[in-house]
């Protein structure tokens, strides 16, 4: 067993919807410290537990991923452990004092510039002022925000903001990095900046309780993950139990509201800002999706996609992947080359293929996005459609009477069934 | 077999229970919270001055325009023989000035501490940052401004030839006294305002009602019903003191050093109750 950072005990966290009572309450509650009575440990009319009974330890050299619907109670945990909230009940127990939290929005403060921020969230970490004098520069190049560094960070773009928020921290350097849905905002090539930077944090022995709706980042990142529901912990385990149990649970709440499951259309990349600059030595070239021999494409009949890319360098390992979107759904379906099997593209153009043996694809209009990650952090390398105009393709139709039913009755996929004899 | 290592001691603790159980712990993380707050509060108060001042027309003069614009409207006044401009041994320039010095400095201070954590809501609710840093950034941001003040009352008094009295150093104290006192009251403010909408409703009248029952422009006459008024507000013994310190010099020590030691009381307790105050008020936090 690691050595513990930071230990919660049946923390819980009670919050209330009605504001009429919430100044009441408030009142009521700074009346008993006041007073030093008791926690009240029930619910008054109009209250709900955000956090209820949590137990949960994060130990040194440890990525815990904390994932769950919206309103189940992650960002609540990380402001408790961040202490900018209080336990309503519950103890937290704190074994080293450089934790640091990062949002959003980056923790800065919108009226003052970029280099206002830099002095006073550094002032703030103990760092002496004759220190920050010296990485105030290192520091404006590592965010790339330039002149913009003297505009006030509240008209950043939240990438913008998230650059120079990691800038800061990475000089930081804290025990225990509290991380809340801090890369929504960042562009593809930040995010990939950000993976790597944690990436390279956690092997270097830091250590980050991550609340993240991506299942992606918690699933590359963290060895254990807790899924949380109503404010309690559900399940702590490894991440791929815990996310698939996440998966059922986010099904069966459709199912049960009867909704069609909540799922990003196609052409939206999760609000990422457009940013075309190379990721890194890589660059995709072409992506070319062909039946075989170069016939056209056709359902339950092999597929051959090829991906031709150029490396400025020696990059070293590296995996690459694809996800087809169409009929207003993105992904409708994705790949990824196995770990276990990774490309060390030498400098130079290459390709890549893959092999689909029954492509399960209806006849239709789709596009492909493509992308070669970084094996060891999951950040993308080189990106193909993500925030460039995605590869097309068509399925053609063949004269398949069960097909033309299920065409017309607007069925997404083509399952090639072998049906064996009675 | 090898021992298991011992789990180590946490270094800090956070629960839910009531932190006046453990007054010394406290006291301990409030002082603690001071210390670290310094360099935060310098950078803050840095930044505020830029701030305050980058987007206007006057920039660093608009701390002196009230008090320039005081002693002008009472020169005319004395020219006029306005009635009620009775101010003893004191010119009514001079003690106008005064006033209106030590009120404004009173009326930053209560606002500044007033506004330290619905001001900075964005940033205390995403991170932990002592508020320590923004009430010492509030109260030095008075105390540059009030700095500027004395200079142009100074500057006034020498263009009417008005010396100072000898006891001015004690003047300048009693002048210190009634910005604490708008440190100490803005501070025990603060948690509210940040609840509530109340403080904003309070903030439109009560300068109005400080104006009335406190000697700013003008003395009433003893034994008069205004002067009764006055003798029942702490704010109009403090000013009075201070003036009759920097002006004739004859303040009263007892009052200078009782209102030292009830203010020093009333500071740390106001500094104790925001602390106190400050997660609700966060959660509670009226946007």
């Amino acid at each position: 067993m690691g050595k513990p950072l930071l230990a919660l005990h049946g923390v819980s966290k009670r919050f209330c919807r009605k504001p009429r009572l919430n100044l009441r309450y408030g009142l009521q509650d700074i009346a008993a410290e006041a007073m030093g009575r008791e926690p009240a440990r029930s619910l008054r009319p109009g209250e709900f537990w955000s956090l209820h009974d949590v137990s949960l330890e994060v130990e040194a050299g440890e990525v815990l991923g904390v994932i769950g619907h919206n309103g189940a109670g992650k960002s609540t945990l990380i402001n408790i452990a961040a202490r900018v909230l209080r336990p309503s009940l519950g103890r937290l127990e704190f074994f080293t004092d450089r934790v640091i939290a990062m949002d959003a929005h980056g923790g800065l403060s919108g009226s003052q510039t970029g280099r206002e921020n830099i002095i006073s969230k550094l002032s703030m970490h103990g760092v002496p002022p004759h220190e920050i004098r010296e990485a105030i520069p290192e520091l404006i190049a590592y965010s790339g925000l330039g002149e913009f560094i003297d505009a006030p960070t509240g008209t950043y773009s939240q990438g913008m903001r998230l650059r120079l928020a990691f800038s800061i921290y990475t000089r930081l350097k804290p025990d225990l990095f509290l991380v809340d849905e801090a890369i929504g905002g960042g562009d593809l090539r930040f995010r990939g900046k950000f993976q790597r930077f944690l990436r390279d944090y956690v092997d270097g022995g830091g250590s980050i309780l991550l609340a993240s709706h991506d299942l992606f980042l918690v699933q590359t990142l963290c060895r254990k993950c807790v899924l949380m529901d109503g404010g309690r912990v559900i399940d702590i385990g490894p991440p791929d139990r815990v996310v698939k149990q996440y998966e059922e649970m986010m099904e069966s709440r459709d199912a049960d509201q009867g909704a069609e499951p909540a799922r990003p259309r196609a052409g939206r990349k999760g609000g990422q800002a457009a940013d075309r600059a190379p990721l890194s030595d890589l660059a995709i070239l072409s992506v070319d999706i062909s039946g075989e021999g170069g016939a056209d494409l056709l359902p339950g009949e092999p597929a051959v996609v090829r991906l031709r890319y150029s490396a400025g360098s020696a990059v070293g390992k590296v995996q690459w992947g694809m996800e087809i979107g169409g009929f207003g759904h993105f992904p409708l379906a994705s790949a990824v080359s196995p770990p276990e099997m990774p490309y060390e593209p030498a400098a130079g153009e290459h390709e890549l293929t893959c092999r689909i043996e029954r492509l399960p694809l209806m006849p239709g209009a789709y596009e492909l996005h493509t992308a070669i990650i970084d094996p060891r952090s999951g950040a993308p390398l080189a990106a193909r459609g993500y925030q460039t105009k995605p590869d097309r393709f068509t399925v053609g139709a063949t004269e398949d009477a069960t097909m033309n039913i299920l065409r017309h009755r607007q069925g997404l996929l083509y399952l090639a069934f072998d049906f064996e004899e009675p | 077999m090898a021992q298991p290592e011992p789990r180590p001691e946490p270094i800090l603790v956070i629960s839910a229970e009531s932190r006046v159980r453990h007054p010394r712990r406290f006291i301990r993380e409030a002082i603690t919270d001071l210390r670290a707050s310094l360099p935060i509060a310098r950078s803050l108060l840095a930044q505020r001055l830029r701030q305050r001042y980058r987007q206007s027309s006057l920039g660093f003069l608009w701390a002196i325009v009230p008090a320039a614009f005081v002693s002008v409207v009472m020169t005319i006044g004395r020219k006029a023989r306005f009635p009620l401009m009775d101010t003893g041994p004191i010119p009514p320039q001079v003690y106008g000035l005064y006033g209106i010095v030590m009120m404004q400095s009173f009326m930053e201070a209560l606002n500044a501490e007033r506004m330290a954590i619905s001001g900075n809501r964005q940033l205390l609710s995403r991170q932990r940052v002592p508020l320590e840093g923004m009430l010492l950034a509030g109260a030095g941001e008075m105390l540059v401004s009030l700095t500027m003040k004395l200079v142009a009352v100074a500057f006034v008094c020498l263009l009417l030839n008005a010396p100072p009295a000898l006891t001015l150093p004690l003047g300048l104290v009693a002048i210190g006294q009634v910005a604490v006192l708008g440190v100490a009251l803005g501070m025990a403010m603060a948690p509210w305002n940040a609840m509530s909408r109340d403080m904003d409703h309070v903030m439109i009248f009560l300068p109005w009602v400080l104006f009335a029952t406190t000697p700013i422009f003008i003395r009433p006459r003893t034994g008069s019903g205004l002067a009764r008024v006055f003798a029942l507000n702490p704010l109009a013994w403090l000013l009075d003191n201070a003036r009759a310190y920097a002006c004739t010099g004859e303040g009263s020590l007892s009052l200078l050093l009782g209102a030292a030691a009830a203010l020093a009381l009333l500071l740390v307790a106001a500094w104790f109750l925001t602390r106190l105050c400050l997660p609700y008020a966060l959660e509670r936090a009226n946007d």
